[in-house]
């Protein structure tokens, strides 16, 4: 590890070291420069996670001023942007999701629901990851659906690497949050950030709603196509789930009755949505979720020492750089720039195939890198492409966002898959057979929604 | 006594490495020892991914890591059964054991502590890219061991 993070590092400086000393091209300021040698900086550290995401973001915060891409004011300021204190209230929402336990009582209920048979049991890990990750952050689900999964796999006595339905409901854990993560904003934090970079370039928005019916259709019909992929990739070796129904009963008897604290939290939940959902046009998302935040501790139903255990920081950090990040590149003119060196031949396409090509960078990209940071990569030079060209920067958005959501193939591809495959009741060629033809049908099912549906949303046209 | 020392590890078990490290035995006439190493660089990867990438605070991701060990254990343990039942079978003379840490520095101290004759290990199933990137633990054991160490790498085996 010691070895990877010096060769990263010292290919980071020399890149962006290299950037800022060659001449400046015509068509290009020399902030703009600059601003591209940080942008090629961060790229390398984010996508090889030499450094922490987080940290990364912050080195972007500091360099910007000294090498006269932002003022410094501007930089620091961006971590105060609206997204950024959204994904924090989400975050603190999912932690008493966790904390009460009510997150682990509806996946528990979701598959004894389901789990009446082979094939619904492991339809019920895809569908109650999906559905869970819809409303939090896709990881945490992994995270929280994994003993139950392991408790499944141990009561159908299933072995590592050798059982078939093994393999399923690894895979099926894996997916079901990964798929269920793009559906809303609160299944992983890559929507808000391209909410965020759409806004400091371009002064829109996205409400709750609109994101909802763009995206959540087409994350159920993937659902489905994994449901009914899984079993033909990897042939279901059992027939019986009588054992694995046995553990959920245990299971939810040990839970015992809904505590006041799980209906507390319901209910504030519920509230919430309700209110991104209605009111999300006239008051800032960011403002429901703290006021969210803040009723949870209102009502005692969670404390401060539990947040700071359930919420990693550094997610302020990370989003606040790769805004700041993002809004360098496009005020000093370097994200047009790249945009017309690297995928001038992309501006000439229609806006259907042009966002189609978002979407197939935007999808493969991810598979090797953190989605957060292929969001923070890309859109920024597909907003300069797109710029001039009729497609809205909205449309883009959606084309960037919801696949680099989408990494099914590789274990370092999302936290999902990392967790999935940890377990280890699948091999890499499993996962990578299996994820590449999910990817294939998942694009082909994108190609379709942005070619019929977003436009009947108006999304562009 | 001659000693034939078979790692294993998550994610590095092979059974054709445990059936050549068991005939390989037999005909040495030596003694198999068969150590399970948790390799904790696996947990702490995962968890570094679960905190730096997903943003998950300590309990959450301190949970999943415990399940996780939990089960690696259990799967280790199970495999020491299967070989040790394996080796006696055929004869061969074996010891197991089970030891938590880093993988090259443990199978480093259970080579010199058992003054192992050879090593019999398998690659982790990772893309070569990253093993070429990252550099690899194998290639670091082999390096150092004091003794030859034979790397079982999905088919073929190297010396």
């Amino acid at each position: 590890m010691r070895r990877r993070r010096v060769v990263f590092i010292t290919a980071a400086l020399a890149v962006c070291a290299a950037i800022i000393l060659l001449p400046t091209p015509e068509g290009l300021s020399r902030e703009g420069q600059n601003a591209i040698a940080i942008f090629a900086l961060c790229f390398i550290l984010w996508v090889s996670n030499a450094l922490p995401l987080a940290v990364t973001s912050l080195l972007a915060i500091v360099l910007l001023p000294v090498l006269r891409a932002m003022p410094s004011e501007r930089s620091f300021a961006l971590f105060g942007s609206s997204v950024v204190f959204f994904i924090l209230g989400a975050f603190i929402l999912a932690a008493a999701l966790m904390r009460s336990g009510l997150s682990t009582r509806l996946a528990v209920g979701f598959l004894r629901w389901f789990g009446r048979s082979p094939r619904a049991l492991f339809g019920g890990v895809i569908f109650s990851g999906g559905f869970l990750a819809f409303w939090m952050p896709e990881h945490a689900v992994a995270a929280l659906l994994f003993p139950i999964v392991l408790e499944i796999a141990r009561a159908l006595e299933l072995e590592p690497n050798r059982s078939g339905y093994g393999k399923i409901l690894f895979l099926a854990l894996a997916w079901g949050a990964v798929i269920g993560g793009v559906a809303t904003f609160l299944g992983g934090a890559r929507a808000p950030l391209a909410l965020g970079i759409l806004g400091e370039h371009y002064d829109v928005s996205i409400g709750f709603l609109d994101w909802m019916l763009a995206a959540a259709p087409f994350s159920v019909v993937l659902m489905v196509i994994a449901f009914f992929l899984l079993p033909r990739v990897i042939p279901i070796d059992i027939e019986d789930v009588a054992r694995a129904r046995a553990a959920l009963d245990r299971k939810a008897r040990e839970l015992g009755p809904l505590s006041v604290r799980e209906k507390g939290v319901a209910v504030i939940m519920v509230a919430t949505i309700i209110a991104w959902i209605v009111a999300g046009g006239a008051v800032e998302l960011a403002s429901i979720a703290i006021l969210a935040a803040v009723s949870l501790f209102a009502f005692g139903l969670i404390d401060w020492r539990s947040v700071e255990e359930y919420v990693n920081w550094g997610v302020i950090l990370m989003y606040g750089g790769a805004i700041a990040i993002a809004a360098a590149l496009h005020e000093t003119g370097g994200a047009g720039w790249i945009a017309d060196v690297a995928m001038s031949g992309v501006g000439g396409l229609s806006s259907f195939w042009m966002l189609m090509v978002f979407a197939v960078v935007a999808a493969f990209l991810t598979e090797a890198i953190s989605n957060v940071a292929a969001v923070a990569v890309l859109l920024p030079i597909c907003f300069g492409v797109a710029e001039g060209t009729g497609v809205p920067p909205v449309a883009v958005v959606f084309a960037v966002a919801v696949p680099a959501g989408l990494a099914f193939a590789l274990p370092m591809g999302t936290p999902p898959n990392a967790i999935a495959y940890s377990a280890g009741y699948f091999r890499l060629r499993d996962s990578i057979l299996a994820g590449s033809l999910l990817k294939i049908l998942a694009l082909v099912v994108l190609l379709l929604v942005v070619r019929f549906y977003w436009p009947l949303l108006g999304i562009y046209s | 006594m001659k000693r034939i020392l078979l790692i294993l590890a998550p994610s590095r078990i092979s059974s054709t490495c445990v059936d050549e490290a068991i005939e390989e035995t037999k005909r040495r006439g030596a003694e198999l020892v068969a150590l399970f190493v948790l390799d904790t660089a696996i947990s702490d990867d995962v968890q570094t991914r679960l905190q730096d990438a997903g943003f998950l605070g300590e309990a959450p991701s301190g949970q999943f890591i415990d399940a996780m060990r939990r089960e690696q254990e259990r799967q280790g343990r199970g495999e020491l059964e299967r070989i040790e039942e394996a080796a006696k079978s055929l004869g061969v003379a074996i010891r197991t054991e089970f030891v938590v840490g880093e993988f090259v520095q443990r199978s480093l101290e259970a080579a010199r502590q058992e003054s192992a004759e050879a090593i019999f290990v398998a690659r982790r199933d990772r893309p070569r890219l990253s093993r070429l990137v990252g550099g690899s633990p194998i290639n670091e054991l082999k390096s150092t061991a004091p003794c030859a160490v034979l790397v079982h790498n999905g088919e073929e085996a190297e010396g």
